[in-house]
């Protein structure tokens, strides 16, 4: 072997080691507890690390299974397996999903125990390339009887070019059977059709012409209704996947009637289940892989993007809906609109437009709106998503002095301007309508207020009465009762200029004051009557009982004279005389004080040295004067 | 001196002797009622607490006597002064014991002798109190021990003792207690007895039937006013009873001195 040779020979194996050295990475494996989304299991995966990201590589298996719960119970299990390359599932794949219970009877089968169960089962299996379906993918949901599919609810065939449905595709659950085709590119075409064990021909086909849903057909109980749907095919379209977005705008393209009957259609339905079906895997996969498993059955649908005037427009008219409605509900659910309305008939009439308003306008307009929250707008016209909405046309306020809800008119309104015009209008009146019923409820609101506070005034007079009549039947002396009797009147004289005041605000206000009033009148009244036990606890008070020799008997006498007249003799006419003298509120309070104060003072001077007082009392008659030696001082002296 | 004594001796022996001639000759059938004679006493009673149970009676009764031109207030017969130291033993009874000096006037205007002469006594009371409905009743026993003598100059003191019962009632007028500001009634009869060597045959002093009318001022102050019937026998002559019309007006006082806190708790005693 000459040196050339040797050279060759070395630079022939460095080419045949360099693709080991550059794909070298280690290559790791991971056993143990997983989750992905909502589910958690065991899983067993290889992955490399490059650049510190995680990169699946290899087989994966993910998979939960709980004999415990199982034989308790039920167990919810699941089993993933498939393969990724360079963090994309490629290859096959198998996704099973069961829900599995047991009648607890069991085998042993070659050491092992077997156990039968039964339930339900989903399973899907297909190709993936870089995460998209490719090849045949079947989903076939299944009921499991003692561990054999028992019967086969739902069957899904649709073959796939890198994630683009091809040629037929089929779809099947216990009755129906649809039968559909998708041109090269993904979109729907021809007829799909569905075939029902009640029919003896096709129940129900869908016609599409490259995409664009034309008519479709249903047939029930012999009778034939062909619905169209995008008759023109010359519409410039955009293409959509065939999804929940499609089948909400068929639904309103078809209107109330025609799309009760496409509800219960059948291959809506079949579309539907399986679009779940399919969006459960797509959420695990997508979970895993870089790119997203979402089969893409392609529609074709007329499309009216909404311009920059729209889309402001829409967002005013957003604006205005919140606030009419705003008004609506509050006015519609007012309970004191509800009762006025009884015997007003100006609310009566503003009520009932009020519901109107709310019915014929302000909810359209929130359906509109909804419209635009789906995103479902730039696939109508605009006057044919008006008229969807109002079927009459598009309303409009007479703006006169009774301003009405024009239901007949049918307007030729074709945009969205207008509707912006219209639920303007819309809040405008129904703020002046919330104003007039504010004043009307307001009114009420203070008339019921004012009905409140008259009837506590008459419950407050009533006590005075009630006191006066306590009074009547004891034997008390008639000053007290004169007294209450002029409270009273006082009192008396108080409502009945209230009972003539007519300003509403003014009678309010004054109300207020009387109840306030009226208050400090019943205590003055409470206080009152009870004086003249609070004089025989004081008499009793500044008793001693003294020894009668001549008589041997104990016999009381009074000490402390002096003061218990300034009391009895000065004091308790001055207060009552200070009652009658009309008192006002701020007085009553003080009165009630000075009364109290004294009364505790007079207990305390019992117990006091009073000598000097009491020589300072002598002759005395002014009951200032008296208050001032027995230190009773008004409230607001007291205070300085 | 010792001329006068014989005298008065002599005198005395006479009269006896012819009192005891007199009974031997001719002894007396019936007794024989004096005319009444009209008075008019004028009492103050004072009982002033000096301690818990324990309290000063002081008394000043001045007794008028009818003249001739006057009757009741027509001259001092006498005047009592009348002090002892009384315990209140409960609210229903309580004793005295004390002395008495009283001066006796002279009353007689033709007669030569003394003017005043004093008489002693010791006495001691034991006062009973019962109450009944909204009245009073009270039994007085009183027992006074004195010494008297005549206005005849040189007369010797002569030893009595007197037995007196007496029952009295207070009824409220007005209250139904007898309380400050009331005013009542309060019928009254006493039994005097007496005995002694020189109570021969006329035990019976007194007796008085006495109603007065008195008004309650304060616990410490009332007045009363009343009319007394009295008769007895007199001393030297048991068959001849003197009879006497009394207007009687009364001042009851009961100053309590003491300090507040030693008043307190002031006359309940035993409740």
């Amino acid at each position: 072997m000459s040196h050339r040779n040797l050279l060759y020979t070395w630079i022939i194996g460095c080419l045949l080691i360099l693709p080991f050295n550059l794909f070298s990475q280690e290559l790791y494996t991971y056993s143990g507890k997983f989750e992905l989304g909502s589910y958690k299991g065991d899983a067993n995966f290889s992955y490399n690390i490059i650049e510190n990201d995680t990169v699946l590589n290899g087989v994966f298996q993910f998979s939960s299974a709980s004999l415990k719960d199982l034989l308790e119970n039920k167990d919810s299990s699941f089993s993933i397996t498939g393969n990724f390359e360079n963090d994309y599932a490629t290859g096959p794949w198998k996704f099973s999903f069961n829900l599995f219970e047991t009648e607890s009877k069991s085998s042993v089968e070659d050491l092992q125990y077997v156990v039968n169960v039964s339930g339900e089962q989903r399973l899907a299996q297909g190709n993936l390339i870089e995460g998209k379906p490719d090849g045949t993918w079947i989903y076939t949901a299944q009921e499991i009887q003692d561990s054999k599919v028992d019967k086969v609810t739902f069957k899904s065939t649709i073959d796939f070019d890198n994630g683009i449905p091809q040629r037929s595709f089929r779809i099947e659950d216990e009755e129906k059977e649809l039968v559909g085709r998708f041109l090269r590119n993904g979109i729907a075409h021809d007829q799909w059709t569905l075939y029902s064990d009640q029919e003896i021909d096709d129940a129900e086909s869908w016609f599409f012409s490259e995409g664009i849903l034309e008519r479709i057909r249903i047939t029930s109980r012999g009778q034939t209704i062909n619905i169209e749907i995008y008759p023109n095919t010359n519409i410039t379209g955009k293409t959509i996947t065939l999804d929940n977005t499609y089948l909400e705008i068929l639904k309103l393209k078809l209107g109330a009637d025609n799309a009760s009957k496409i509800t219960d259609s059948g291959i809506l339905s079949l579309l539907q289940k399986n679009d779940l079906y399919y969006q459960e895997i797509d959420t695990i996969v997508s979970g895993i892989s870089k790119a997203p498993f979402t089969p893409q059955f392609k529609v074709r649908i007329p499309y009216f993007p909404l311009n920059n005037k729209e889309t402001k427009s829409l967002d005013l008219i957003a604006d205005y809906y919140k606030k009419a409605n705003a008004i609506c509900v509050s006015l519609i659910e007012d309970t004191q609109i509800s009762i006025l309305k009884l015997s007003d008939e100006q609310v009566f009439k503003l009520d009932e437009e009020v519901h109107l308003i709310s019915n014929k306008i302000v909810k359209p307009l929130g359906q509109v709106l909804e419209y635009n929250t789906k995103s479902l707008l730039p696939f109508f016209s605009r006057s044919e998503i008006i008229n969807k909405v109002w079927e009459r046309g598009l309303p409009s306020l007479n703006s006169q002095n009774t301003p009405i809800v024009n239901q007949i008119e049918s307007s030729k309104a074709r945009t969205i301007l207008e509707v912006e015009q219209l639920a303007k209008e819309t809040f405008t009146y129904l703020s002046t309508v919330e104003e007039i019923l504010a004043k009307k409820i307001n009114r009420q609101r203070r008339e019921q207020k004012a009905i409140d506070l008259e009837k506590k005034m008459i419950s407050q007079l009533q006590y005075l009465e009630v006191l006066e009549k306590s009074f009547e039947t004891d034997t008390i002396p008639e000053a007290y009762i004169n007294t209450l009797s002029t409270i009273k009147s006082n009192a008396r004289s108080k409502l009945n200029r209230y009972a003539s005041m007519e300003d509403l605000e003014e009678k309010l206000k004054y109300a207020e004051e009387l109840v306030v009033c009226f208050d400090a009148l019943d205590n003055i009244g409470e206080t009152i009557l009870k004086l003249p036990n609070q004089q025989n606890e004081i008499k009793k008070k500044y008793q001693d009982d003294v020894w009668n020799p001549f008589t041997s008997t104990v016999m009381t006498e009074m000490v402390k004279k002096r003061i218990t007249q300034a009391y009895e003799n000065v004091l308790i006419p001055y207060f009552l005389e200070k009652v009658e003298q009309d008192i006002s509120c701020d007085d009553s309070i003080k009165w009630i004080q000075t009364v109290h104060k004294t009364h505790q003072r007079m207990h305390e001077m019992r117990e006091e040295n009073t000598r000097k007082l009491e020589k300072k009392l002598r002759k005395e008659k002014d009951p200032l004067i008296i208050l001032e030696r027995f230190q009773v001082y008004p409230i607001n002296k007291e205070k300085e | 001196m010792k001329g006068n004594l014989r005298i008065y001796l002599v005198f005395i022996l006479l009269c006896s002797y012819s009192v005891q001639i007199n009974a031997q000759e001719d002894p007396p059938t019936e007794s024989e009622f004096k005319e009444p004679v009209t008075k008019l006493w004028i009492n103050t009673y004072g009982n002033i607490r000096i301690a818990k149970r324990f309290f000063w009676v002081a008394q000043t009764h001045f007794r008028f006597e009818e003249t001739e031109q006057t009757p009741f207030v027509g001259q001092v017969a006498q005047i009592y002064n009348r002090h002892a130291i009384g315990y209140i033993y409960s609210k229903k009874f309580n004793f005295s014991l004390g002395g008495v000096l009283r001066l006796n006037f002279n009353t007689d205007p033709s007669s030569p002798d003394r003017n005043l002469v004093p008489e002693w006594r010791i006495w001691h009371q034991y006062m009973f109190a019962m109450p009944l409905s909204n009245m009073m009743f009270y039994h007085r026993i009183r027992i006074e021990h004195r010494w008297t003598q005549d206005f005849a100059e040189g007369s010797n003191y002569d030893f009595r003792n007197r037995w007196r019962y007496m029952f009295k009632a207070k009824i409220p007028l007005n209250s139904p207690t007898l309380a400050p500001k009331t005013f009542y009634l309060s019928p009254e009869a006493e039994l005097i007895m007496q005995s002694g060597k020189p109570v021969v045959g006329s035990p019976f002093e007194d007796l008085r039937l006495h109603a007065s009318f008195g008004y309650i001022l304060t616990p410490r102050m009332t007045v009363a006013a009343g009319i007394m019937y009295s008769q007895g026998q007199t001393l030297s002559d048991g068959t001849a009873y003197k009879q006497n019309w009394t207007a009687r007006l009364h001042l009851y006082f009961s100053p309590d001195f003491r300090k507040v806190k030693n008043k307190l708790p002031s006359i309940h005693l035993d409740d």
